[in-house]
């Protein structure tokens, strides 16, 4: 019903727009960024952030619209469904990579999209209670192959839940039993009263723990230590060669969106997080900032898609 | 105790600063108008004017977005009780007995008491949060999975016997909210149920739009039918003398507002859960106490004031883990959150020592917002009431008008505007059928809750049942939600009994 909705709006759109080239005297109205979350998460922090950057540059109003729902499926798909001109963007994050491989039938795929930016991504990091016993990777692996360890995570499918049940099935071959929250700060509010053993989270749901000595950090899933929790080893160093598993926010046009507009708009989010004080604002809640252009964003994202997937099959998880 | 004074001291030197002021008053206004409009919540409103707190310090931002959210948990109870429209699980306990006031003419003195109500339990709460916000912190975190857990099923024994009528009818409308509740994904295998292939479902289906289908629509379609009347109150009915309360009302209401208060409070601290549980929790607690329990569902004070302190209570107690631990409680304390990132300030509990400005001027900053709620609710209530005039004709449509833009504003679905018209369906049917809507209600917002936390407490425990009644909280829980069960049962009896005229003994 919808899908007819939109499908009959974008018809009478293209017949009344005609189609004209709009490169050139792009953007002439207001740019929507549809988040396919809610207000206040992650992904809406980011974007708000960088939106406001944006609309400085592009001299045109940037509205930021959330549309929740089926961890931001809805959203993705609304946006491949939209006019590829340039004026609506799709927000969302490492899930869009995630549930190509995740869900059995998607009314989209990433082919409906480009890849406009992929401005930050903060690593996974596998975190304990200070009165845990284990508080080291080894540690940690060497106990839960005598005991019964929990890990709480921000849900199924998250790129958390992917991300640890693959380290710890495939990669260090110990059982972890995994109980799922309705989101990251309930998963940290779970160890803190120690009702779980670990959390398996990104860097920004965790930061303020880290920096207050609530918890401490295990092993952090990046080719770097995190400045947020500068002693935290990485897994490499902890004797898992190359396991980096990193939660990004991308920005996503409809395909065949004009090729100079994503350029302008790829542009405009890299000058954006090039600017001093909204670079140490996502740095500060533990964001590593990327400054690609459109063909490594492209690159960037099907390895996403390629190495996720692989993940996700290897732990045999899907939703039909 | 000293610290409590120059702490709030210092708060009141922030948050009387005439920025801060004007701010806070911006935020209880909008909260006012957002909370007034069926449908359109506190999340609407404060992601509204989350990009207007860029430009402002994050204090004040603060104070704006949080009036929103309290200023919006006291002008819900107004479409709840005119127009039997309730925008949360808390103003659908307010329909209870605020619709029937208002059917009686009574619809000023029921606003006017909730406005004392919710300022009641607001203070209350906010007198917690100054002097026991890192002990009650703490508390919290206690609250596990299997706790959680049993909390729910105390509240769903609770919520069956809410509605007036027999116990029975209420169970089973509860059970009915626990399974439309289960829609969605499964939380552990992420797998679809009862989405029948539209993704709008895939996280439950929208409160809102059940809310407003059970209540609004089928009061609106069981109207329609009445063609006698044409206005929900005859102008005859309507007085200005109608609108205060007398003094048996205000008699009967300070009890139940102190045990609402301290009701919500309680359960307010608890993330997530405890808001939408406090309100109904109270009217049940009421109910039981009271001598009179068949007045209640047919205009019985105490069923509007006892949730609306506790909704109240619990809508402020809210903040002691967000603000402490960096927790929020619902979408929108994350949202508040989410401007303090904005500005730089990471939340978590390194908040109230590192920014004692901006905890104690935001928390100083609730009594005064709770003091302009109080002054800019009593002189409406005259105009509010005056919407029971509008004939059904005009009152109607725009009704419906409201109903669909609250609705779609929630998650920009048009998809949950067909739901509406389902469940208005669904609710006329129930209504000829005399089944209650508010259990139904309570059990589907409680479904998710309880299955989620049964399953995690499972996981935690290796699949050993006995953790609900091992652990201390869990099973006080399950042991009151035993108690209140038999007390219904007996309640029930007495209830066939005074069938037959036999006076009730007043216990």
């Amino acid at each position: 019903m919808k899908t007819k909705l939109i499908t009959v709006a974008a018809g009478a759109a293209a017949v009344l727009g005609a189609g004209a080239a709009q490169a050139q005297t792009y953007p002439e109205s207001p740019i929507s960024v549809v988040v396919g979350y809610s207000a206040g998460g992650f992904a809406d922090t980011v974007t708000r952030i960088i939106a406001e950057q944006i609309s400085k540059t592009l001299g045109q109003p940037v509205v930021v619209e959330n549309q929740p729902g089926a961890a931001s499926n809805i959203a993705a798909l609304t946006v491949s469904q939209a006019d590829a001109d340039g004026y609506t963007i799709l927000a969302t994050t490492t899930s869009v990579a995630i549930n190509q491989t995740l869900y059995g039938a998607l009314e989209y795929g990433m082919d409906d999209l480009t890849a406009v930016a992929v401005p930050v991504a903060a690593p996974e990091v596998l975190a304990v209670h200070p009165d845990f016993p284990a508080q080291s990777l080894e540690a940690f692996l060497d106990y839960a192959r005598e005991n019964t360890v929990t890990y709480a995570t921000a849900g199924v499918g998250s790129g958390s839940h992917i991300a640890a049940g693959y380290f710890f099935s495939e990669l260090a071959g110990v059982r972890a039993i995994h109980v799922p929250f309705g989101g990251g700060a309930p998963a940290v509010g779970a160890v803190l009263g120690q009702q779980v053993g670990a959390t398996a989270i990104t860097i920004p749901g965790i930061a303020s723990q880290f920096q207050a000595g609530g918890l401490n950090c295990v092993a952090v899933a990046a080719p770097q230590p995190s400045a947020i929790a500068p002693d935290c080893p990485t897994y490499s160093a902890s004797g898992f060669e190359d396991f980096v598993a990193q939660s990004w926010v991308g920005f996503f046009v409809p395909a065949g969106t004009d090729a100079e507009i994503v350029a302008l708009l790829n542009t405009a989010v890299n000058e954006a997080i090039a600017d001093p004080a909204v670079a140490e604002r996502l740095e500060g809640l533990g964001n590593a900032i990327q400054t690609l252009d459109p063909e490594q964003t492209t690159a960037f994202v099907s390895d996403e898609v390629a190495s996720w997937g692989e993940r996700v099959e290897a732990l045999g998880l899907r939703i039909d | 105790m000293l610290d409590i004074f120059s702490n709030a001291a210092l708060g009141l030197s922030v948050a009387v600063s005439p920025e801060n002021l004007l701010f806070c008053f911006i935020g209880v206004l909008l909260g006012t108008l957002v909370g007034t409009l069926p449908g359109i919540g506190a999340l609407a409103g404060v992601s509204l004017l989350l990009p207007v707190t860029f430009y402002v310090e994050p204090t004040t931002a603060l104070v704006m977005l949080a009036g929103i959210y309290y200023g919006v948990t006291y002008g819900g109870s107004t479409a709840a009780i005119l127009l039997n429209l309730p925008g949360s699980s808390a103003a659908a306990v307010t329909c209870l007995d605020g619709y029937p006031m208002a059917r009686q003419g009574r619809a000023g003195v029921a606003l006017f008491m909730t406005t004392i109500a919710s300022f009641v339990g607001g203070t209350f709460a906010i007198i917690l949060l100054m002097i026991c916000t890192p002990l009650l912190a703490r508390v919290g975190l206690n609250f596990g999975p299997a706790e959680y857990a049993s909390l729910v099923v105390l509240g769903l024994i609770a919520a069956s016997t809410i509605s007036s009528g027999s116990p029975v009818r209420g169970i089973a409308m509860v059970v009915l909210g626990l399974l439309i509740g289960t829609a969605g994904s499964d939380f552990e295998t992420g797998r679809l149920r009862f989405t029948f292939g539209h993704l709008e479902i895939a996280d439950g289906i929208s409160f809102v739009a059940i809310a407003m289908g059970l209540f609004g629509v089928a009061e609106l379609l069981n109207n329609i039918g009445s063609g006698a009347r044409t206005t929900t109150v005859s102008r005859a009915d309507y007085s200005w003398s109608k609108l205060y309360p007398t003094r048996q009302d205000w008699r009967d209401s300070w009890g139940p507002m102190g045990r609402g208060s301290v009701l919500g409070a309680a359960f307010g601290i608890l993330p997530g859960t405890g808001a939408s549980i406090a309100s109904f929790i109270a009217y049940a607690f009421e109910k039981r106490w009271s001598r009179t329990p068949g007045r209640f569902g047919n205009g019985a004070i105490e069923g509007i004031v006892a949730p609306e302190s506790a909704n109240n209570a619990a809508a402020q107690a809210g903040f002691i883990p967000t603000l402490s631990l960096g927790i929020p409680g619902d979408a929108v304390m994350a949202l508040m959150l989410g401007a303090l990132i904005i500005h730089g300030i990471t939340p978590g509990p390194q908040v109230v020592t590192s920014h004692p400005e901006l905890f104690w001027g935001l928390v100083m900053s609730f009594w005064i917002g709770n003091i302009f709620l109080v002054f800019l609710h009593l002189p409406l209530i005259g105009v509010w009431v005056r919407i029971l005039l509008v004939p059904y004709k005009y009152l109607y449509p725009s009704m419906l008008f409201f109903i669909c833009i609250g609705v779609y504003s929630v998650s920009n679905s048009s998809f949950d505007i067909l739901l509406v018209l389902l469940f208005g369906v669904l609710g006329f049917a129930m209504l000829k059928l005399d089944l209650p809507a508010a259990p139904l209600l309570l059990g589907v917002v409680l479904s998710p809750i309880l299955e989620n936390n049964l399953r995690r407490a499972m996981l935690i425990s290796g699949g050993d049942p006995l953790t609900f009644v091992e652990r201390p909280i869990s099973a006080g829980f399950l042991l009151a939600a035993v108690v209140v069960l038999v007390f219904s049962l007996n309640l029930f009896k007495r209830g066939k009994g005074s069938q037959q005229a036999v006076p009730a003994d007043p216990d």
